[in-house]
């Protein structure tokens, strides 16, 4: 028990390193909004590319609601992208969402606690996708930081206590040395997303 | 099997055909630089059997500083024969192993399914699923429309999979001699096999190892393979083969001097790109982002695919049928290998591999779906029909509607006219000079106007062709006598012809 809390404090303070970079960042890129503004750029662009194609099939194609609709889904998923958690909460925080993802439909579909917390990640995400708060950039993330810390807390706690504990640790230990050499080695590679 | 069945296969496969038939020549707009060198080599070929550079019948071809695989040229080669020196031939090997990989997907999908009393029930059915989503799925699609290597590499390499499962099935010595000849084939058709062929027959050989029979044969097997690849093997590491490793690899330049840092940087790299060919962006929405590769505001699986993926992904971990199980873990951990080890990374066509995995992966969760006995069963596939169609025809949209205008540049689109116009003042015994600005490279002139009357400087009947990037393009060099255009909204120009 205590080498498993141990473990988290120390995923802890990895992610919050990992986290500390975005103080220099002013707002996520593009792909991590669809705003009304972005929504309606994105369909002038297309219409473009339909010269010459009939109206009605035009509208059909390109309309805010399937726009709107299509738009969400893939901006969400920039928001649970490998190559981003890997910047945002680093290694070991991306592969214990991974496997918060896996225990949770494994075993704990029932759990209503795990069902707020996704619920809370998703809100925070949707809220920064379509209407970003009038605030500092930070402020504006540190609730998907902390919903997703404690996702992958969650995670990585499920994976120690199961299976061979021993080796299931030394693999923990070990993304917690490959997540601090990322940290050191390639340390700007948050700007993909900045 | 059940007429249904193969009434519901003949249905899928000329859905796949008509996909990857249509309009090919147009459609992606122009031939890339890979397109031309394949065709210039492959008519060389068929016309004197030596390529560009006089070698007769090469193993290996050398193009633009490193070398192609010899497997696709030869196809192209006699797809020319036939069907002349255009556009379809050099595209037609592609598509009609795309259209057979369909045919290869089902029977795989079925061989698996059969090989447990659990999943053999609906085989065939599930089978048809897996055919379908490789049919129109947009990864595959786009790759077998256009002169891609990758892709008969992997009707090959789908093929030595499946007939190797036959032989450990059936215990037979001449399944696995067929399948070591399709791993060969699969070895000399694209580069980026060099290192999952080798592990894979490594995986063929732990999972045969138990059986004393299957042990036998399969040593043979890859000893006979061992043979085919020599090769292959002694110009990777005599003849330049690794040109091309040296060109894309991921660790060069080195990000710093010191060694050690050098070597745990290149570790943490390694690791990024092993992951980011599981990047859900990278799948679902952007793909690599390199225009030729996929089509813009698409991934490269369809969104729908995801939900199945991941209910897949959960039967794979649970299921008894240990085969199935083995082999999809086989390859979804060993496929981002080599591609890892390159730049840039994720890298959409070398990590053409994995629509296998990933197809498998899918028509399991459907297969997972389709058999659930619950009251929402119907309504979930219902609405699932419905979300396939609708992105499909979102898909085919973009695809022929949109593509065609956005990828001009990186297709060598108005390439082709260019030539042809050099070709006709060449022929009327001018001069030509190509501008280094224009943006078609030596081998689309070999292609569409051999035998140019290619001259260095201005003398009499001289015509430059210049375009608008050239350094001195507010200094008119002469009269202009014609003007390219890109067949854009814009109409940009892309090239003009002048008379010094």
């Amino acid at each position: 028990m205590k080498t498993k809390i141990s473990l988290i404090f120390i995923i802890w303070v990895v992610e919050t390193f990992a986290f500390l970079q975005w103080f220099s960042c002013n707002g996520f890129i593009n792909n991590f909004h669809l705003t009304s503004q972005i929504l309606s750029l994105q369909i002038a662009d297309a219409t473009n590319n339909d010269l010459g194609t009939p109206l009605f099939l035009v509208r059909a194609f390109h309309n805010k609601p399937f726009t709107f609709i299509w738009g969400i889904s893939q901006t969400l998923l920039q928001y649970w992208d490998v190559r981003f958690l890997e910047d945002f909460i680093g290694l070991v925080g991306t592969i214990g969402v991974g496997l918060a993802v896996w225990y949770f439909w494994k075993k704990f579909r029932s759990n209503k606690l795990l069902w707020i917390l996704f619920g809370l990640c998703l809100m925070s995400q949707f809220i920064e996708i379509v209407h970003p708060l009038s605030v500092n950039f930070i402020f504006r993330i540190i609730p998907i930081a902390i919903t997703f810390q404690i996702i992958s807390f969650f995670g990585i706690w499920q994976f120690v206590s199961t299976g061979k504990k021993s080796l299931r640790l030394g693999l923990v230990i070990f993304l917690i040395i490959l997540s601090l050499l990322s940290l050191w080695l390639l340390p700007f590679s948050y700007h993909e997303f900045c | 099997m059940k007429k249904i069945v193969l009434f519901l296969l003949f249905i899928i496969v000329l859905l796949g055909s008509v996909l990857r038939l249509y309009h090919i020549s147009t459609n992606p707009p122009g031939l890339y630089i890979d397109e031309v060198s394949i065709g210039v080599n492959a008519y060389d070929i068929l016309k004197t059997g030596k390529d560009q550079y006089g070698t007769s019948y090469p193993l290996m071809f050398r193009a633009f500083g490193e070398y192609k695989m010899p497997v696709y040229i030869y196809l192209v080669t006699a797809s020319m024969a036939i069907f002349g020196k255009n556009e379809f031939a050099l595209r037609l090997p592609s598509s009609i192993a795309g259209i057979l990989t369909i045919l290869a997907v089902f029977l795989l999908c079925r061989e698996l399914l059969k090989s447990h009393p659990l999943t053999q029930k609906y085989s065939d059915w599930g089978a048809l699923i897996g055919a379908f989503i490789i049919a129109v799925s947009p990864w595959h699609l786009h790759f077998s429309r256009a002169g891609f290597e990758a892709t008969v590499a992997l009707f090959f390499y789908s093929l030595s999979i499946l007939v190797f499962l036959y032989f450990l099935r059936t215990k037979k010595f001449f399944w696995v001699f067929i399948s070591s000849v399709f791993f060969a084939l699969t070895f000399y058709a694209y580069d980026g096999y060099r290192l999952l062929v080798p592990l894979t027959i490594l995986g063929g050989f732990i999972a045969s190892f138990k059986n004393k029979n299957s042990r036998k044969w399969t040593i043979i097997a890859v000893i006979l393979f061992c043979i085919l690849a020599i090769p292959l093997v002694v110009f990777t590491i005599l003849g330049g083969g690794l040109v091309r490793l040296a060109q894309t690899s991921a660790f060069y330049p080195p990000l710093y001097t010191n060694p050690w840092q050098n070597f745990l940087s290149d570790m943490v790299v390694f690791t990024k790109n092993y992951l980011s060919y599981f990047s859900i962006t990278y799948l679902f929405r952007f793909g690599d982002q390199i225009n030729r590769h996929q089509i813009q505001d698409f991934g490269l699986l369809y969104l729908w695919q995801l939900p199945f993926l991941l209910l897949g992904l959960y039967m794979i971990v649970k299921t008894a049928n240990r085969k199935l199980k083995f082999l999809i873990i086989f390859l979804l951990l060993s496929m981002p290998l080599t591609p890892g080890l390159t730049k840039p990374s994720p890298h959409t066509l070398r990590f053409l591999y994995a629509v296998l995995p990933f197809t498998i992966l899918t028509t399991l969760g459907f297969y997972q779906l389709f058999t659930l006995k619950t009251k929402w069963t119907k309504a979930i596939v219902l609405l699932t029909v419905l979300f396939i169609g609708l992105e499909f025809i979102f898909y085919l949209h973009y695809y022929y509607i949109h593509y065609p205008k956005q990828a001009l540049i990186d297709w060598g689109a108005s390439c082709k006219e260019v030539a042809q116009k050099a070709l006709v003042e060449s022929q009327k015994g001018e001069n030509i000079i190509i501008d280094k600005s224009v943006p078609c490279i030596g081998e689309y002139f070999t292609f569409y106007s051999p035998n140019l009357n290619l001259v260095s400087g201005p003398n009499e009947n001289t015509i430059i062709i210049t375009s608008p990037n050239n350094k001195n393009k507010d200094k008119k060099p002469g009269v202009l006598l014609y003007t390219v255009y890109l067949p854009n909204l814009n109409h940009d120009i892309f090239a003009q012809f002048w008379r010094l």
